[in-house]
């Protein structure tokens, strides 16, 4: 199963990344970009990750706030942490790469495209969608908790 | 209307030229390995000698074992160069009896007894002996068995031995008492755990391609910093095949190199990685240079080098070659001529067979016609796609095998004139990265990518159509940068261009969500001639009558004239002289905009919003750019920033305030004017200006008052004090923004016209602030105004100057 960053995210922070890739079969897959495959990679859910440690610094400590942001930084670390075969990452090759181009397009006739898969915002972010291009083209399963997204996977 | 028809599974063989590379390496260096025949030819031959003389010694009082130690032991072996590629095994010959029984010279000459006797049986390969400092050495056809004599040590007793020296033979005395302790099983357990869990993977994924890893010999299974090691072992005999004694111990090599390993990444990088940390891990103390043995620290696997000094300058020479071997090696491009560098650092032979590897696999996958070309990365791919035109040379690149995406990149910041440091920093990532994206040893992430473009003023589809042209319908860095004085840096030029994004980005949402744009600003004030102090403090109290905004403190500076300015703050820099501390643009579209450089001080950036507010009210008529450089002399900036102060802080408030509350004597007290700094949001030098120019101070005290640090004084008072005021100038990434285009944002989520992860890429965050954007209003800034509590003024502390100015 390919999951987005937000669902990884989430799993993250409940503490349930290995317990998800042990209900798909063992291993989950996210795509280049929303995780990064070098420690020194920019990558979606680092800025998650970075994002709650601003949280974590902005929190009095001892609050409650500041316990759910720790408890969150520290499940976004085992994750960023995972190698595989619990956690993959995956590189777009040239088509999968040219249909995230066009499905984060500003140009007109890439924006009638994706209306006419019955998108309605006007288009997704880049790491969305690669997560679709690559499960799209390769068949895999895709959990994201974006709605648009799922259509657009689903079209 | 449709997604592209489904493709089969598609396998890269090189997504990255990088792979490409580390694929050639990698080919290489496992040349370097025995065979299996060979490795099982050479455990039957040393589990004879074990054999005999466990056999030798199998008494009631003493028995014995020989076991495997060094590169045998540790996965490492490599073929020695010098010796026509034979190689070498290592072993250890315990003889479990007490050192007290038997002297070093005694023990050498026993087991030399012992292996004669073994000759004479007449063992299979017909090896021949020779005496070596330490060990006995059985000469193979192809190989040789160093076997090396030895007495457990009762310090150490589940796996330590003590081992002979030849030089302290002539010793007798000495040689009874100065056994050398060693421990090959612990020194090899180390090694294991520093690469175990490399290991656990590779043995995983071995699995997960369905073969039976029980099945699978644990030798067979090399991590990178198995690898590693050997590729360094085979460049080090390369570099010092005229000078042997003179080669650094492989125990060395593989001491430092599993210290410096980090644990993951390809062989190309871990040898980067390795070879420039290797260097950092040599101790010195007291003048010797210690390689500690990492489970016998008493060892010092350098201590030679202390007698031969220049060996230890020659391991330092011979590093800094591997690593820049390496480094040149990656900076290649095309298989020949990789090849050829992989020729240089590892030999010949080494090179030609990986060359054979790597042009057997390309050949193997044109037959099959499955052949691609990855033009996003470069690379070659199987699966579909358009077929690599066919040749017959392996290696050879071809002429249509470019990186696409990662020329694009390049070519696209090359035409706006950014560093790749400048770009780098803009983003928020490590150049180096950026240059490996730029190079195609790493394929770049599509969502950096697509940053990567945005800040070029293009996007991610232009790119990867070849197609980098800008996009923008405005072009506000031009004009900008036609605007700025000629000695604007290049971490400025990175800012001035996220800014124009940012106001491309607020133009096309506005059009999304159909509000109007009011076009560029007309401002309600007519152009001021003068730039007297007098003129700017008029025009300053014309703005809080227009804006309503009464003679107290403002408040929040940066959100004071939201409505009618579009005030936003970007790191423009610290170096202040090649950077502007702000500017003003009257967009053709958003009209008034204000530009804080972020890099300051937060009451200097709050000085600076007053003061491009004095530019945007009183001198846009006619002027649609200004940019302020500190330094500047003109008449404009002295009559903004006599504004600015006004504006901050009114005269008649601060009169008010000092006379009211009987200050007139203690304005000498920078405990007072901390709290009347604080009260009207200012940095402590603007209110010590203001209180100069409304001469409530003279310029003695004026002087006086600077002798105090103002953030230590303010912290001794209990008051926060803002990071940026501590020299950190990270920021909230909301805190970028003016309050309209958070609203924007966020009523485009909320009606669904953008996605959440779009509103993310927009304001260069992540999905969790816009979570946290959607559940409140738009973040406020930290600075918090405390209400004046001046009867608590009480001189607290004297320090030094700091840089609030």
């Amino acid at each position: 199963m390919l999951i987005d960053a937000s669902v990884a995210r989430s799993m993250a922070v409940l503490g349930w990344i290995n317990q998800l890739a042990q209900a798909v079969g063992g291993s989950l897959s996210v795509a280049h970009g929303v995780l990064g495959i070098n420690a020194d990679e920019p990558s979606e859910l680092r800025r998650i990750r970075d994002a709650l440690q601003r949280d974590v610094d902005g929190s009095p400590h001892g609050s409650g706030r500041y316990s759910k942001a720790v408890a969150a930084v520290h499940g976004l670390d085992r994750l960023l942490s995972l190698r595989p075969p619990t956690i993959r990452v995956l590189l777009p090759n040239i088509e999968e790469i040219q249909v995230t181009a066009r499905l984060t397009s500003r140009e007109v006739d890439d924006r009638d495209w994706r209306r006419g898969l019955g998108l309605r915002t006007r288009r997704l972010d880049t790491g969305e969608a690669v997560s679709i291009a690559i499960a799209h083209a390769r068949g895999i399963d895709f959990a994201s908790d974006d709605g648009q997204a799922l259509i657009a996977y689903t079209a | 209307m449709v997604w592209p028809e489904r493709q089969e599974w598609v396998v890269p063989m090189y997504t990255t030229l990088d792979q490409q590379l580390n694929d050639l390496l990698q080919t290489s260096i496992e040349s370097l390995d025995i065979s299996d025949e060979e490795y099982r030819l050479a455990v039957s031959r040393y589990e004879a000698v074990g054999q005999f003389l466990a056999d030798y010694w199998d008494s009631p009082r003493a028995g014995g074992e020989v076991y495997p130690q060094g590169s045998m032991r540790l996965g490492t072996v490599t073929r020695i160069i010098h010796r026509n590629d034979e190689i070498d095994i290592d072993l250890v010959a315990r003889h479990d009896i007490d050192k007290k029984l038997i002297s070093q010279v005694d023990l050498k000459a026993d087991v030399g007894h012992a292996l004669d006797l073994f000759l004479k049986s007449g063992p299979e390969g017909d090896p021949s002996k020779k005496e070596g400092k330490r060990c006995w050495t059985l000469v193979y056809s192809g190989f040789h068995v160093d076997v090396l004599p030895a007495l457990p040590n009762e310090d150490d007793p589940e796996t330590g031995i003590i081992i002979t020296d030849k030089e302290l033979h002539a010793e007798p005395d000495k040689a009874v008492r100065r056994w050398i302790p060693s421990n090959p099983i612990g020194y090899a357990d180390w090694f294991h755990r520093v690469m175990r869990r490399e290991w656990l993977e590779k043995r995983a994924e071995l699995s997960a391609r369905g073969i039976d890893v029980a099945e699978v010999p644990e030798w067979a299974v090399k991590t990178t910093l198995q690898r590693a090691v050997q590729a360094l072992k085979r460049h080090r005999d390369l570099y010092f095949e005229d000078a042997l004694d003179d080669r650094p111990a492989s125990v060395i090599i593989t001491t430092l190199a599993g210290r410096a390993y980090g644990g993951g990444g390809s062989l190309y990088e871990v040898l980067l990685d390795v070879t420039s940390t290797m260097p950092t891990l040599i101790e010195r103390q007291d003048g010797v240079y210690v390689v500690a043995n990492p489970v016998q620290k008493k060892e010092n696997f350098a201590d030679r080098w202390q007698s031969h000094p220049h060996r230890a300058k020659r391991f330092f020479e011979w590093i800094e070659q591997a690593r820049a071997d390496l480094s040149n090696l990656g900076s290649e491009r095309g298989v020949d001529r990789v090849l050829e560098k992989l020729g240089r650092a590892f030999g010949g032979r080494v090179a030609e067979r990986a060359g054979r590897a790597a042009g057997a696999r390309l050949r193997e996958r044109r037959a099959g016609g499955r052949l691609s070309m990855a033009s996003g990365t470069g690379a070659l791919v199987t699966g579909n796609g358009s077929l690599v035109r066919p040749h017959t040379f392996h290696g050879d690149p071809g002429p249509g095998q470019t990186n696409d995406l990662a020329d694009a990149l390049r070519r696209a910041r090359e035409r706006t004139g950014l560093s790749q440091e400048a770009a780098a920093d803009a983003l928020g990532i490590n150049r180096v990265v950026l240059s490996y994206y730029e190079t195609g040893r790493r394929s770049a992430p599509l969502p950096t990518a697509a940053a990567l473009a945005r800040l070029y003023g293009t996007t991610l589809d232009r790119l990867v159509a070849g197609n980098e042209a800008v996009s923008a319908e405005v072009d506000v860095s031009g004009v900008l940068y036609r605007a700025a004085p000629p000695v604007l840096n290049d971490a400025a030029r990175g800012g001035l261009r996220i800014f124009e994004q940012y106001l491309s980005d607020y133009v096309e949402l506005a059009h999304e969500m159909s509000r109007p744009l009011p076009g560029k600003g007309q401002s309600p004030f007519a152009a001021v001639t003068g730039s007297s102090a007098r003129d700017g403090a008029d025009a300053a109290r014309q703005l809080r009558r227009y804006l309503n905004l009464g003679g107290g403190p403002l408040g929040d500076p940066f959100r004071a004239a939201d409505e009618h300015v579009l005030i936003w703050r970007l790191p423009l820099g610290e170096d202040l002289s090649g950077a502007p501390s702000g500017l003003f643009y009257n967009h053709p579209q958003v009209g008034f905009s204000i530009l804080v450089n972020s890099n300051m001080t937060l009451g200097r950036q709050v000085f600076t919003v007053a003061h491009e507010l004095a530019h945007a009210f009183f001198h846009s008529r006619g002027l649609d750019v200004i940019v302020s450089m500190p330094g500047a002399e003109l008449g404009r900036e002295r009559f903004a920033d006599a504004f600015a102060g006004e504006l901050l802080v009114p005269g008649d408030e601060l009169r008010r305030l000092v006379a009211e509350h009987a200050l007139w004597t203690t304005l000498t007290d920078p405990t007072a004017v901390v709290h009347l700094q604080r009260h009207f949001g200012v940095s402590y030098a603007t209110i010590r200006v203001r209180l100069l120019q409304e001469r409530l101070i003279d310029r003695v005290t004026f002087d006086k008052l600077a002798q105090v640090s103002p953030s230590r004084l303010a912290q001794a008072l209990g008051f926060p004090v803002h990071r940026a005021d501590m020299g950190d100038f990270h920021m909230h990434p909301l805190e970028r923004f003016p309050g309209r285009m958070l609203a924007l944002v966020q009523a485009a989520v909320e009606e669904e016209i953008i996605t959440p992860g779009d509103a993310a890429e927009t304001l260069s965050t992540s999905t969790h602030e816009i979570r946290q954007l959607l559940a409140r209003p738009p973040i406020q800034p930290q600075e918090q105004h405390i209400q004046l509590d001046l009867e608590a003024a009480v001189f607290a502390h004297k320090g030094g100057q700091d840089g609030d100015s």
